[in-house]
């Protein structure tokens, strides 16, 4: 009797919440992450866009090639959800995080090595690629969080971290083409630091952003 | 599911009348009071229902809801299974008496028997509330509700091999907590016959 009433009361008030359809979200979220990426593009652009500055067009193609793959393996991680549904546990996230980071450090930096352009530079110490990678970066996770606001009541924390780490390593895929540094302390400030930033804000923004919102106690 | 979430309004009362049950038993162990049950409950569907766009097609609803309810039973301050009763009671035959596993075999054993059974009830759940809270976990999801390893594994944000251990650890305790209590002092180790009988527990 008391499970039938309640099973009326929770039907009755599932009518009036609205939910949008798997169709109008991902309407939705489609139309907020294009237009992060396309944000984080712009400002890319009027920052410059693709500059070679005195690498070889090998090199640029290169380390672009090689970070894009270390960078997708990764955000797939990042990204999807195992088969349950689950977002995948803090452990892999960080493993999905940091092997590609440091892939591409090594990349960047051992290329930069073969081509001799690893030496210091102490004038580009990484201010500017950090300034400009946390600003993409933002954008892009700004964009993602906004875009599963209040839809994750699972994991909401490592799902913002997943959407930071995610945000940071798609801004070190642009700040790669745009800096020619390959000296290896102006990488990790300028390149790598931003990346755990944008994971860490993540994780604090999405677990208050991104889990359902609560309402009070019944009456 | 996939009908609810694609809009059919229709397929609700069908999946509330499929796990329902199963997320009323999750909230029951871990809180006595019925409003709050209640609360979890209602709750944990309107959470699934908010979020009903992102499940993604062919996933494990249920636990996808066992997890939702989790956390609220967390945020709501049903503190697993270690909670205690709103009476204050913390005797271990009251406690086993409130159970209703203890109750059904009451009703068909004898009155030797039944206090024997009672016992070992309380003593397995106060083994079971000692426990680390991942062993306590992946216990219930594995050998409670009959999950497989490896959706309770990501059910719980955790390693399959890291799931496994807690799962050996924890019946292990659960095992040497029954069997030390049955064993005569001085006697090491479990008897053939008190293996045999607590086959089942591991």
């Amino acid at each position: 009797m008391e499970s039938l009433e309640r099973r009326n009361r929770i039907l009755a008030s599932i009518g009036k919440i609205p939910a949008p359809t798997r169709r109008e979200l991902v309407r939705r979220q489609a139309w907020l992450v294009i237009s992060g990426v396309l944000g984080a593009l712009a400002l890319f652009w009027v920052e410059g866009g693709l500059r070679a500055t005195g690498r070889p067009p090998s090199l640029v193609a290169w380390t672009s090639l090689g970070t894009s793959c270390f960078i997708g393996v990764g955000m797939w991680f990042l990204f999807t959800r195992t088969r349950s549904g689950h977002r995948r546990g803090w452990s892999v996230l960080a493993l999905a995080t940091i092997a590609p980071v440091v892939a591409f450090v090594l990349w960047r930096y051992g290329l930069g090595h073969l081509y001799e352009l690893a030496s210091p530079w102490p004038t580009r110490p990484g201010y500017r690629c950090f300034a400009m990678s946390v600003a993409t970066g933002g954008i892009l996770l700004f964009a993602l969080l906004l875009a599963w606001r209040g839809l994750d009541p699972m994991s909401p924390a490592a799902t913002g971290a997943a959407f930071g780490a995610g945000a940071g390593l798609g801004s070190a895929l642009l700040i790669d083409l745009w800096c020619p540094v390959s000296y290896l302390p102006h990488l990790l400030v300028g390149h790598v630091l931003p990346i755990a930033l944008l994971a860490a804000a993540g994780a604090a923004i999405g677990r208050r952003m991104l889990r359902a919102f609560r309402r009070g106690p019944p009456a | 599911m996939n009908r609810y979430a694609d809009g059919d309004a229709s397929a609700f009362p069908i999946l509330y009348d499929a796990i329902a049950p199963r997320i009323e038993g999750l909230v029951r162990r871990r809180t006595r009071d019925a409003s709050r049950i209640d609360d979890i409950v209602q709750q944990t569907f309107e959470r699934i229902h908010r979020a009903r766009g992102t499940f993604i097609r062919g996933s494990d609803v249920l636990s996808w809801a066992f997890k939702i309810a989790r956390n609220l039973c967390l945020d709501l301050g049903a503190q697993g299974w270690r909670e205690r009763p709103a009476g204050g009671g913390n005797g271990k035959d009251e406690e086993a008496a409130a159970d209703p596993i203890a109750d059904a075999v009451a009703e068909v054993v004898d009155a030797e028997r039944i206090a024997t059974a009672r016992e070992t009830l309380g003593r397995l759940v106060r083994a079971f509330r000692a426990l680390p809270e991942p062993q306590q976990l992946a216990l219930e999801l594995v050998r409670v509700e009959g999950f497989s390893m490896a959706v309770a594994a990501e059910n719980l944000g955790v390693t399959l091999p890291s799931l496994k251990m807690s799962l050996f650890r924890g019946a292990a305790a659960l095992r040497d907590a029954v069997l030390e209590a049955a064993q005569p002092r001085g006697v090491r180790g479990p008897s053939d016959a008190g293996k045999e009988h607590l086959r089942g527990i591991t």
